[in-house]
């Protein structure tokens, strides 16, 4: 049975054995290069100590509460903090000019500190019209 | 195509070698590379694949030398992997159809036993890269395993004992196995011998 399989499979054989063959490779220190060069590669990444990512958490811990400190601290000293203790009037009785265009006219402003407001003094004018009123 | 004129002897650099003695690693390389390439190229039936496959067995080898204990030759050991890999790829890839050769102009290997050439076989109506291209499309249709069998066998002309101590197998999964793959390659180039 064996011998039976053997001559029926040998013209195949013959067959596979002439025809399938294959070329050396064309530069076979071309695969030395590459394997000892892939190896140092890997060696030398293995000995590297992983470095941590530039942005981690962990670096980006301190410096964030740094930043947080410098601004609480801003805004504590450096912005005014009277705002609160102003009532509407210290507002609206700032005046930075005080001219009229009548030349008969003439306008003085000055603060009174203990009212708490401006007055201004109006010499030569007839009428105040509606629309210039001081709200 | 182990070259016995280098000066060491495989033992010595792979003593060397396990000590991690690259250019010792080297020689072995050098020792083997043509053997791999062309049992890889054999498998995959693409120089290029055949190329990383051989530089990838060799890498692989580096990295496990540890383990190697010397039990079987290193060749056997060293084409094991060379094997596995070339397993892995074919079931990776699922074989897409080849309608040409993909193993570059045939050139002649001096230790080939057969001269090839391209031109018509006498006799028969087929010329030999139609031939070839007849055997490689019967060799795709087997499994990888299968086809590792055909390969070590038939061309490479391992023993049985070889073959089962290089696949991890034993000597009747290799025959068994063996039958199976001829008796499907035979029945698909019938007409291929018959008419040759």
């Amino acid at each position: 049975m064996k011998n039976s399989d053997d001559l029926q499979w040998n013209p195949t054989r013959q067959l596979l054995r002439e025809h399938l063959v294959v070329s050396p490779p064309e530069h076979p220190d071309f695969i030395n290069s590459q394997v000892l060069a892939a190896i140092r590669r890997e060696a030398a990444l293995a000995s590297v100590v992983p470095a941590k990512p530039t942005w981690s958490l962990g670096r980006l811990l301190w410096p964030g509460f740094a930043t947080l400190a410098a601004a609480v601290l801003l805004s504590v000293f450096l912005l005014p903090r009277d705002f609160a203790g102003r009532g509407s009037g210290a507002f609206i009785s700032q005046v930075l000019t005080a001219q009229a265009m009548d030349p008969k006219t003439s306008v003085t402003s000055f603060q009174v500190p203990d009212e708490g407001g401006v007055v201004l003094w109006i010499d030569g004018a007839d009428y105040i019209p509606a629309t210039h009123r001081v709200q | 195509m182990d070259d016995d004129s280098q000066p060491y002897d495989e033992d010595d650099l792979l003593v060397r070698a396990r000590q991690g003695d690259l250019s010792a690693f080297d020689g072995l390389i050098t020792r083997h590379r043509e053997k791999i390439y062309m049992q890889i190229c054999f498998m995959v039936h693409n120089a290029e694949d055949a190329l990383d496959l051989t530089q990838e067995t060799f890498i692989r080898a580096w990295k496990s030398l540890a383990r190697f204990d010397g039990k079987v030759p290193f060749l056997a050991w060293i084409r094991r992997i060379a094997t596995n890999a070339s397993i892995d790829l074919c079931r990776r890839r699922k074989r897409r159809p080849q309608t040409e050769l993909e193993l570059g102009p045939m050139r002649i290997d001096a230790a080939s036993r057969t001269t090839p050439s391209t031109g018509e076989v006498p006799g028969s109506g087929l010329d030999r890269a139609e031939i070839r291209r007849r055997i490689d499309a019967a060799l795709e249709t087997l499994s990888p395993d299968h086809r590792a069998i055909i390969i070590l066998r038939e061309i490479e002309e391992l023993s049985y004992e070889e073959i089962a101590l290089h696949l991890g197998c034993s000597q009747g999964t290799v025959m068994s196995r063996l039958f199976h793959a001829r008796k499907k390659l035979q029945t698909q180039l019938t007409d291929l011998h018959e008419e040759f």
